[in-house]
């Protein structure tokens, strides 16, 4: 549900979302396939990899930014998020105005 | 401290020392007779003050004054031996008795009252000593017997006093034996008793285990239940923001933002109360600045320069006071973003938090435009009426002041639940 309002927003905000998957293989895939310029990424995804495990795979072969999107504010996976390439760790929901702000600065 | 054994061990041994004492009452009795039929009628009443002495020394036992009488046996004993001795001579054998005197000092006392056994035994080897001495250098005359009657004494001295002697050994034997059943029969009953302890322990470890295995997964369950909470109300928030995108009307539009950062306030309450370990109970500071943040965003797109000053102090605050706070706090803030600086591009907000034993004290202020607050219908704001329900529900006492061109002061004191 919340993925949905997320997806509204980007697009009200005049964006495309090219695509939106449920595990990290999958990801990494996606990105390797639209070349996106930023990913929004869930740090707890479907199978055995978390959101910066498939981050750390993607940033082999694409420079394209993470905004982590968790369910609470967890410092140990903000200290391992912060070692990839991220824009922003945020606890959801996300205003639409925290998006706004940070899809501004890419 | 004394035990039962020890309680039982006493009484066994006051027991032997009667049966002793009337033991060695009869013995000298016999002698009586013997004395009064050599016609040594004075020696026969001695011997008969003896035999009275162990008598009494029984009748003393019977009183409870054991000392009393140990100390008697001891003294009757030794001077019996010593009288006789000196009297009959020394091949009389009446010396014989004292190799027993071991066996009496230990009859008397307790294997822990060494001092009081090495005492009696002492003073046996001194009647021994003296009697060998008289004996040796021929200082006191003793009366004269025939051969014959030396050797009547001597056989009777040596059969009673290894009578005695084989007596007390039996006594000791048997008395050994059951000392040893009664120990392992309390040793039994211990290793039973602690046994049993040890399954209690064991019960109760485990009833402790399941209690706080329930703890555990309540507190799980409550934390589950504020993340659900906070994650629905997101999704609410979520929608409204979503419909407020689709409403032309620019007041119906900002009516719908208020909506959504009161649902929001409330949201991430219950994230910081999913986070927190106590479950209960939240520091304020951290959902303070995660309001303010918030609500800061939400109103980025006036683009003024408003400052938030803060000082809180480290207060926790239980769901029951939080949740008023929380909406009391979003309700000031939107109000002065609304309000206080239309007319002005920078400003700034004054909060405060002290607290004071279980008092609090809130403090807030802008340096906005201000408003006639004295002549201010409150009927026609929403805001108003929520900053005065939302005071009363913290059953705090409130001051609000306003006036033109100076800003809006407000004061609660409330006491924390």
């Amino acid at each position: 549900m919340l993925s949905m309002i997320n997806r509204k927003y980007i697009e009200m905000m005049g964006h495309r979302v090219i695509d939106a998957v449920t595990n990290g293989p999958d990801a990494i895939e996606a990105v390797k396939k639209h070349a996106p310029d930023i990913i929004l990424m869930d740090l707890r995804l479907d199978g055995q990899m978390d959101g910066i495990d498939a981050m750390i795979e993607i940033a082999k072969f694409s420079t394209a930014p993470a905004i982590y999107l968790t369910g609470n504010s967890d410092e140990e996976n903000k200290t391992r998020a912060s070692k990839t390439n991220m824009l922003a760790f945020c606890v959801k929901p996300v205003h639409f105005e925290q998006l706004q702000q940070l899809f501004s600065k890419v | 401290m004394k035990t039962k054994i020890h309680i039982q061990s006493e009484q066994g041994r006051i027991k032997a020392i009667n049966k002793f004492c009337y033991t060695t009452a009869l013995m000298a009795s016999v002698y009586v007779v013997i004395l009064f039929i050599l016609g040594l009628k004075l020696h026969a009443l001695v011997m008969t003050g003896v035999t009275s002495a162990f008598l009494a020394c029984a009748f003393l036992n019977k009183k409870f004054h054991h000392s009393l009488s140990r100390t008697g046996i001891i003294v009757s004993t030794n001077f019996a031996v010593f009288y006789f001795s000196v009297l009959l001579g020394f091949k009389a054998g009446v010396h014989l008795f004292l190799y027993t005197s071991p066996l009496i000092a230990y009859l008397l006392y307790d294997f822990d009252q060494r001092k009081k056994i090495f005492i009696a035994f002492g003073t046996y080897l001194v009647t021994f000593l003296v009697i060998f001495a008289i004996h040796k250098f021929h200082l006191i005359a003793h009366i004269d017997l025939t051969e014959e009657t030396l050797g009547i004494f001597y056989v009777l001295n040596f059969s009673f006093s290894l009578t005695l002697c084989f007596t007390l050994i039996i006594y000791f034997a048997f008395n050994n034996s059951a000392y040893t059943k009664m120990l392992v029969e309390t040793n039994k009953t211990l290793e039973e008793k602690q046994q049993q302890l040890k399954e209690e322990i064991s019960n109760k470890n485990k009833a402790q285990g399941e209690l706080l295995k329930i703890l555990k997964e309540k507190e799980i369950l409550l934390q589950e239940i504020h993340h659900r909470v906070k994650n629905n109300l997101a999704v609410i928030s979520g929608l409204v923001e979503l419909q407020n995108f689709y409403i032309k009307d620019e007041k119906a539009a900002a009516i719908l933002k208020e909506s959504r950062n009161r649902i929001k306030s409330i949201a991430v309450l219950h994230e910081k109360f999913y986070e927190t370990k106590s479950l209960d109970k939240i520091e304020i500071r951290s959902y303070v600045d995660e309001l303010i943040y918030f609500i800061q965003l939400s109103f980025s797109s006036q683009n003024k320069e408003i400052k938030i000053h803060t000082q809180i102090d480290f207060i926790e605050f239980s769901l029951a006071d939080a949740l008023p706070f929380s909406l009391l706090l979003n309700e000031l803030i939107t109000n002065s973003y609304k309000h206080a600086f239309t007319n002005k591009e920078k400003g700034n907000i004054y909060i405060s938090l002290i607290k004071k034993g279980n008092n609090v004290i809130f403090h807030f202020k802008d340096d906005g435009d201000g408003f006639d607050y004295a002549n201010f219908v409150k009927d026609n704001s929403l805001g108003m009426n929520l900053v005065e329900a939302f005071s009363n529900q913290l059953k705090g006492k409130m001051n609000y002041e306003a006036k033109k061109g100076i800003g809006i002061n407000y004061t609660l004191h409330f006491k924390l639940l």
